[in-house]
């Protein structure tokens, strides 16, 4: 941010949001009617398309785009029905399972997580949308279809997460949260994001795992609201520019270990800071597994709320 | 009255104080160590975490961004606590029932619930949440703590006096203004510090109320999602020791103007603090708090 | 500001009564009048339909998280009083000059935020905490004790713990009122120490354990953070349900209608529980006699 403001004088504010809902939420409603820029998540960014609370981007102004990997320029996530883009996804990652290479035997993968052997060390991220998904892969659901499952799979899903519930010790809340469970040896085995990993790797034995079934991943969008000016959209395209561009690809890779959607300083990274953000073998693109809220949310809420009452 | 504690009584104190602080223990162990994990074995003394804590631009600007939208309310609480408690306790209030039940909803309701159904209602209405919302929101918290405890001082106020200064000519806004209301000092400063103190402790309303203004209970409460860094513990140790040095001096002070501190104090410093700290058991949403 | 004299102090009613009506009746009318509208592609569509409600009615899940709610309410709240009287009628009997400072040190713990204490207790209750290093130091216990930690034993714990306070305060406060020579004159015609408490003082506290029960179960009630970050995979509560409704799944509707729910339950016990303290013969009698 601080080399942005340098190079163009333009002064970037930010405001913490809890989530992508409360980001959507104060769009929706107007209340964030300050805002220049929002960040809406890949996989949520099509309501905001659909609400249309963002504005038609001009790709023309955005160079640096052109290296953008296949699966983030193609996707039509960020897309409206009538062909316009309206967001530029610029920093992904995955969420992979994290474990303890003394306690777990071999490389971790979905079916450890439901596993009776590692009763007790095992942990879920208290989302009904991932922890859901896992279930349908592990009970077989293919990877194309597990955020569209009908009531047979879906059941069949809830079946599996009630009978892995007696083996967890518990659901994570935060990330922070669950760096903290692995820190203090209550958990072995976790769908988790990479953060316990990076925080942890020297101090205990700790690995980390990207299931081929299918893996989660994450992507953060750049997007402007659709009532913002011709002139700071014009600063818009330029902070988006930055982004993409090598000089924040290769700070981001440096200090927070994440990659960009731009191929643009690949080359350059040695092969471990490669694989630290994934980008070693791209053929992980392949088993990405973006979540994606289905139609019927609701009743998926409402299975995880009996899974967790049961 | 000076007699000795009894031993059963020690005992029982004792062991109610030490598991009370067992946790606030472990709180102060953990800002002094070296590592930035919050797990067993410690791993050495360190002042870092404090250290780092002076340094955290952001944790300062919401420290201050909190101290200006606590005196409102502060103040706010206060003035609709003076207000109602005044109705409250008129003789000729009728519905008086009724008005009670509407005074001590804001207490009764969950503060999510209650936050959540005022973020719908404005969205409908279509209000921007800002500084505003978010001090009008907790003062309204407040305001039931502080009509209670005003209330309680008026029901004791002894009502001859106002009518002996009407009797000698006074207005009513006089006989308010000269009699009853010099009369309400302490109610009313402990009024404000509620208001105070609930301010700076909530997160519950902050995080759907408050706009773009970000208290210092909403960054703590952003940046713990991520990390659960020491200096947090740091911050909690120096906001816990400032606090008893407040309360204590307090305390001294009104040890050393009057020598009786009970029974009759008890009860209004019961209810200031107790609503002052009730906040501190807020539901907030999935963030933390600080 | 000059009052007319026409003006009385009862008249400062309506404005109050605007300004809380505003804030805190409108939104929970809001509540109900959404729980009856429908959602359509984040838009609230205001068509009237009972669908919330018939769901609401219909799905097991929800009275349970309510019933769950209300049960953990009052557990703390029992748990509480029952720790409370003890500590309360110890900290009656200090000298005057002891009962300030242990005011403070009564208040003080309130002040740490929720979540920094929920850690503490993590690293307290843990495999590799606290008290479980201490039992195995002291041989007492072979291996970690493991429902210590994300059990319903913590919640109910931590929740106790919470809480306690404001049931201290209450029941002292009550208790603070008892005149000592009632007590002695008891014991002086031979009542036994538990029977002077039951004839006497938990009569004249009534009144305090009332408050303070109603306090706690509300409080205790409405707690989301502390199940579900001690109570391991037994912390589903409806508060966090209401959230989820209200953000990730934008459902406004049920989100309205599950928190109308749960509120109704909670004065309606909440209520009730008051209110048979209060009517109780013995209430009767302190309610009659105070001022």
């Amino acid at each position: 941010m601080t080399r942005f403001e340098a190079l163009t004088g333009v002064r970037v504010r930010e405001s913490y949001l809890s989530s992508d809902d409360a980001q959507f939420a104060a769009l929706r409603t107007g209340a964030a009617s300050d805002w220049d820029i929002v960040n809406p998540s890949l996989n949520g960014a099509w309501r905001y398309v659909k609400a249309g609370v963002l504005k038609p981007l001009d790709l023309a102004k955005i160079p640096t785009r052109s290296q953008m990997y296949p699966p983030f320029a193609s996707t039509d996530k960020v897309k409206g029905q009538n062909g316009a883009t309206y967001a530029v996804p610029y920093l992904w990652g995955l969420n992979p399972i994290v474990y303890r290479t003394d306690k777990i035997q071999g490389e971790a993968s979905y079916a450890t997580l439901f596993d009776p052997k590692y009763k007790g060390q095992l942990a879920m991220r208290d989302y009904a949308l991932e922890a859901i998904a896992i279930a349908a892969l592990h009970v077989g659901v293919p990877r194309e279809r597990v955020f569209a499952l009908n009531a047979s799979e879906l059941a069949e899903a809830k079946k599996a997460l009630v009978a892995q519930k007696p083996l967890l010790r518990t659901y994570w809340q935060t990330i922070g949260d669950l760096t903290n469970l692995f820190a203090t040896g209550e958990v072995a085995c976790a769908f988790s994001w990479r953060v316990p990993y990076d925080e942890l790797k020297g101090k205990m034995p700790v690995a980390m795992a990207k299931p081929k079934v299918g893996i989660m991943g994450w992507c953060d969008c750049f997007a402007m609201p659709a009532s913002i000016s011709d002139e700071k959209a014009e600063l818009g395209y330029k902070f988006i520019n930055y982004l993409l561009g090598p000089d924040y690809a290769s700070q981001i890779a440096e200090k927070g270990n994440y990659a960009t959607s731009s191929s643009i300083i690949r080359d350059t990274l040695s092969k471990e800071k490669q694989a630290d953000i994934f980008v070693d073998d791209l053929s992980v693109m392949d088993s990405f597994l973006w979540p994606i809220a289905p139609d019927n949310y609701a009743e998926w809420l409402k299975v995880w709320n009996e899974v967790k009452a049961s | 009255m000076a007699r000795a504690v009894r031993r059963s009584d020690t005992i029982t104190l004792g062991t109610a104080a030490a598991v009370l602080y067992l946790p606030l223990l472990v709180l102060v162990v953990f800002s002094f160590n070296a590592s930035p994990l919050m797990a067993f074995p410690l791993t050495g003394f360190s002042l870092r975490w404090y250290a780092a804590l002076a340094g955290n631009a952001a944790f300062l600007h919401g420290l201050l961004t909190s101290l200006l939208v606590a005196q409102p309310v502060g103040f706010l609480a206060m003035v609709v606590g003076l207000a109602a408690a005044l109705a409250l306790t008129a003789p000729r209030l009728p519905w008086r029932i009724a008005f009670l039940a509407l005074v001590l909803l804001p207490f009764l309701v969950p503060k999510s619930v209650l936050a959540i159904a005022q973020a719908m209602l404005l969205s409908l209405i279509g209000w921007d949440r800002g500084a505003v919302t978010l001090i009008l929101a907790q003062a309204l918290v407040a305001a039931p703590f502080a009509t209670v405890l005003v209330a309680a001082m008026l029901l004791r106020f002894d009502h001859r006096l106002t009518e002996a200064a009407r009797d000698l000519g006074a207005t009513p806004w006089k006989s308010f203004r000269f009699v009853m209301l010099p009369h309400l000092k302490g109610a009313l400063g402990g009024a404000y510090s509620v208001g105070v103190i609930l301010s700076l402790a909530d997160l519950t309303i902050a995080t759907f109320l408050s706009g773009r203004t970000q208290p210092l209970s909403l960054i703590v409460a952003s940046e713990f999602r991520r990390e659960l860094r020491p200096d947090i513990n740091a911050m909690q140790v120096v906001v816990l020791v400032l606090t008893a040095l407040v309360i204590g001096t307090g305390q001294l002070g009104r040890l050393l103007r009057r020598r009786r501190l009970f029974p009759v104090p008890l009860t209004d410093q019961a209810v200031a603090l107790r609503a002052g700290f009730e906040e501190t058991s807020g539901r907030p949403s999935k963030a933390a708090r600080c | 500001m000059t009052l007319p004299p026409r003006l009385r102090r009862e008249h400062l009613a309506v404005p109050v009564a605007l300004l809380f009506g505003l804030g805190s009746l409108a939104p929970i009318v809001v509540l109900a009048v959404l729980s009856v509208f429908r959602v359509d592609d984040f838009d609230l569509v205001p068509a009237v339909s009972a669908r919330t409600w018939i769901e609401l009615a219909g799905t097991p899940i929800y009275a349970v998280l309510i019933g769950k709610a209300l049960l953990s309410g009052a557990a703390t709240a029992v748990s509480t009083a029952l720790m409370g009287y003890p500590i309360a009628l110890a900290l009656r009997r200090l000298p005057p000059s002891l009962k300030g400072p242990a005011l403070v040190v009564l208040l003080t713990p309130l002040y740490t935020g929720e979540v920094v204490r929920i850690y503490a207790w993590r690293v307290t209750l843990g495999a590799e905490g606290l008290v479980n290093s201490a039992l195995q130091a002291l041989g007492l216990t072979q291996s970690p004790l493991t429902f210590l930690l994300f059990s319903p034993f913590t919640t109910g714990l931590v929740l106790a713990y919470n809480n306690a306070p404001f049931m201290i305060l209450s029941l002292w406060v009550a208790a603070e009122t008892v005149e000592p020579r009632l007590i002695e004159a008891a014991r002086d015609l031979g009542a036994r120490p538990l029977d002077a408490f039951f004839r006497i003082v938990f009569p004249l506290t009534l009144p305090g354990l009332a408050a303070g029960v109603f306090t706690v179960f509300t409080l205790a009630a409405g707690e989301m953070l502390t199940p579900s970050l001690l109570g391991g995979t037994s912390g589903a509560t409806a508060m966090a349900l209401i959230e989820n409704l209200f953000g990730t799944a934008f459902d406004w509707p049920m989100a309205s209608a599950l928190a109308l729910a749960l509120l109704a339950a909670l004065f309606a016990v909440a209520a009730a529980g008051a209110a048979l303290v209060l009517l109780s013969r013995s209430a009767r009698a302190v309610l009659w006699r105070a001022p």
